[in-house]
């Protein structure tokens, strides 16, 4: 997709954004000054963050529009917004809707196409200076395979995040992630074309994640993400239809995070792979849940269009509990776990 | 970290200095912003929260800037209450601070001479008050009456409060109301209906609810009068990085963005 001209009035966003640069200022000297002490960096099963806190996969688009309103090189990393084979135009709006403590969001994988991405946005987000996590999606288990063929070898990828929650055509649309075979079958594909750290972004919405969570390990994946959004629906009382254009959508939102939590505890037991927890992380006291339950890292979601600086909120609110605990990111992941 | 479930800090917050109740379940909000005001242009919209104290209303609001006063560093806001999150918006009284992401979103291209026509249905009258007071700016009343016509349409007397907005501001405008209680019986597309015709109108704005715009395209669309939208979508992010607000293209080829697309388009640009 090109990209369009500014918009008329965007050229004076650095006058409309001095207040917010302020806390920016605020939240990365506090950053700055607790990493004297406190040590940020978390491995991921070969995967070496900068930070434990990446942003999550669609919320974060290419980077680009959040750029001008926070320092991206302050991010763990960046898990870019699902890229498919060809562009994709996405779903009939309405795609999002509010939710007590989140919202439901049916976006449909809309994207530019990997031969867009790789020449407009990757060269971009290769000058950002963060760590750069390209989500992958497929419709069929040899689309995530040229995925992964095509997008190998390019500088700036620091890993590939598996997306199997879309419709397998080959199966009569049944998601691929809520199948351990499928999976298993995904991530072997995935694995066969590329070095790069692989990682597989669980669904939820299946009834043993365990399962499925050592289906990736057993297909050759590095580290897990969960969760995925939940399958929800709405329904507007007045109009007595669905909420959403595509009736059913997915749950994100701080809502989730005690499924999300409950489910890194148990995949933390079920496999030996790293993992990235997500689901409802709105500030540092959220994602120590996610980290001592087991995460190596964290993603931030949905919290973004609340407030776009979470981000940091959360860096600075882990290092603030680890100087405050004294302990290490290493030690308090899982440590909920002993004892 | 304390012990609160959850921890959505502000953005950049500002003082709401009044507010008014301008009809049951419409309030007129001035904020002191100065960095807002300075750069802020007539259509373009400000992403808006209470601070949190809790999760929810998780997501902010995007409303459009119904006036914009870089001299005295305010904007204003007109608010209809319509589910929670903008009953707290429209509840915050001088005092209170709301948080605030903007300004954001394509403005209203100005009028190049001619006479423009603004066309505002119930809430879509917000955005055109903006546009009117700019377009007034630089002219007396009386050039303003020979360089464009407001109108405003509500569906009775007591939720028409535009034309009173419009008043204090020296503005004046013709209006209807569906039941006939006040103004033009009818729709405020009919006195779109009647002004075209008259040959000097060089341009169209419109905003309100589908219907209403529907009817613009009908009236306007033939015309060869250029004419300009203002679009309102479910929104999360409100700076094009989520996909969440589309809204389908004209040409049928995939969809455009009302937060960073809009939320003005040329009409020709997009389905109704």
């Amino acid at each position: 997709m090109t990209r369009k001209t500014a918009a008329p009035g965007s050229a004076a966003a650095d006058q409309w954004t001095a207040p917010l640069a302020a806390r920016v200022n605020r939240l990365a000297a506090e950053i700055g000054m607790l990493s004297k002490t406190v040590d940020l960096h978390t491995n991921l099963g070969g995967l070496k963050l900068p930070s434990p806190v990446l942003v999550a996969s669609g919320t974060f688009g290419f980077g680009r529009e959040y750029g001008a309103l926070l320092p991206l090189s302050l991010l763990g990393g960046i898990c870019t917004k699902c890229v498919t084979l060809e562009p994709r135009a996405g779903n009939r709006p309405p795609r999002v809707t509010e939710t007590p403590a989140g919202m439901l969001n049916s976006i449909g994988l809309e994207n530019p196409g990997l031969d867009a991405f790789l020449r407009e946005e990757l060269p971009w987000l290769r000058a950002q200076g963060m760590p750069v996590v390209v989500n992958i999606a497929g419709h069929t288990i040899a689309e995530y395979g040229r995925l992964a063929s095509r997008l190998d070898g390019h500088d700036g990828i620091s890993a590939l995040e598996v997306n199997v929650s879309c419709p397998n055509v080959e199966r009569g649309g049944m998601t691929f992630g809520v199948s351990p075979r499928a999976t298993e079958a995904v991530m072997k594909a995935v694995r066969k074309e590329t070095s790069l750290p692989l990682i597989c972004k669980l669904t939820p919405n299946v009834t043993e994640i365990t399962d499925l969570a050592q289906a990736a390990e057993q297909g050759g994946a590095d580290v897990l993400s969960l969760i995925n959004t939940l399958l929800g629906m709405a329904i507007d009382v007045e109009t007595r239809r669905p909420v959403i254009g595509n009736t059913f959508a997915g749950l994100s939102g701080p809502a989730i995070r005690p499924v999300a939590v409950r489910m890194v505890w148990q995949v933390r037991k079920a496999v030996k792979l790293s993992l990235i927890g997500l689901g409802g992380i709105t500030s540092g006291r959220d994602a120590m849940e996610f980290i001592l339950a087991g995460a190596s890292a964290v993603a931030v979601g949905s919290a973004i269009f609340r407030d776009p600086l979470t981000p940091l909120e959360v860096t600075a609110g882990i290092a603030r509990y680890l100087s405050r605990t004294g302990l290490k990111l290493k030690e308090a992941v899982g440590a909920a776990h002993s004892g | 970290m304390g012990s609160c479930p959850t921890n959505l800090a502000g953005m950049t917050s500002y003082e709401v200095v009044s507010r008014r109740q301008l009809t049951a379940d419409v309030a007129v909000l001035r904020v002191k912003a100065p960095e807002i005001a300075a750069v802020s242009r007539p259509g373009q919209f400000v992403s808006l929260s209470v601070p949190a104290r809790g999760a929810d209303p998780f997501l902010r609001r995007p409303i459009s800037l119904a006036g914009i006063w870089p001299g005295a560093g305010e904007v204003e806001f007109v608010i209809q209450s319509v589910g929670p999150g903008t009953a707290a918006l429209s509840g915050a009284g001088p005092g209170d601070r709301l948080d605030m992401l903007g300004p954001l979103g394509r403005p209203f291209p100005m009028p190049q001479g001619g006479k423009a026509l603004l066309a505002g249905g119930g809430t879509g009258s917000a955005p055109l008050l903006a546009l009117a007071s700019a377009i007034a700016g630089d002219g007396s009343s009386h050039a303003v009456q020979a360089r464009m016509l407001m109108l405003c349409g509500a569906r009775t007397a007591t939720e028409l409060w535009a034309p009173g907005l419009a008043a204090e501001r020296g503005l004046s405008v013709l209006y209807s109301t569906d039941d006939g209680t006040a103004g033009h019986p009818g729709l405020v597309t009919d006195l779109v209906q009647a002004e075209l015709p008259l040959g000097q109108v060089t341009v169209v704005y419109a905003c309100g609810p589908l219907p209403m715009l529907q009817a613009i395209r009908r009236i306007t669309g033939g015309s060869g009068v250029p004419y300009y939208l203002s679009l309102e979508q479910h929104m999360a992010c409100g700076v094009g990085a989520c996909r969440g607000c589309s809204w389908p293209r004209a040409d049928g080829r995939g969809y455009l963005r009302v937060c960073r697309d809009g939320p003005v388009f040329n009409a020709e640009e997009v389905a109704l």
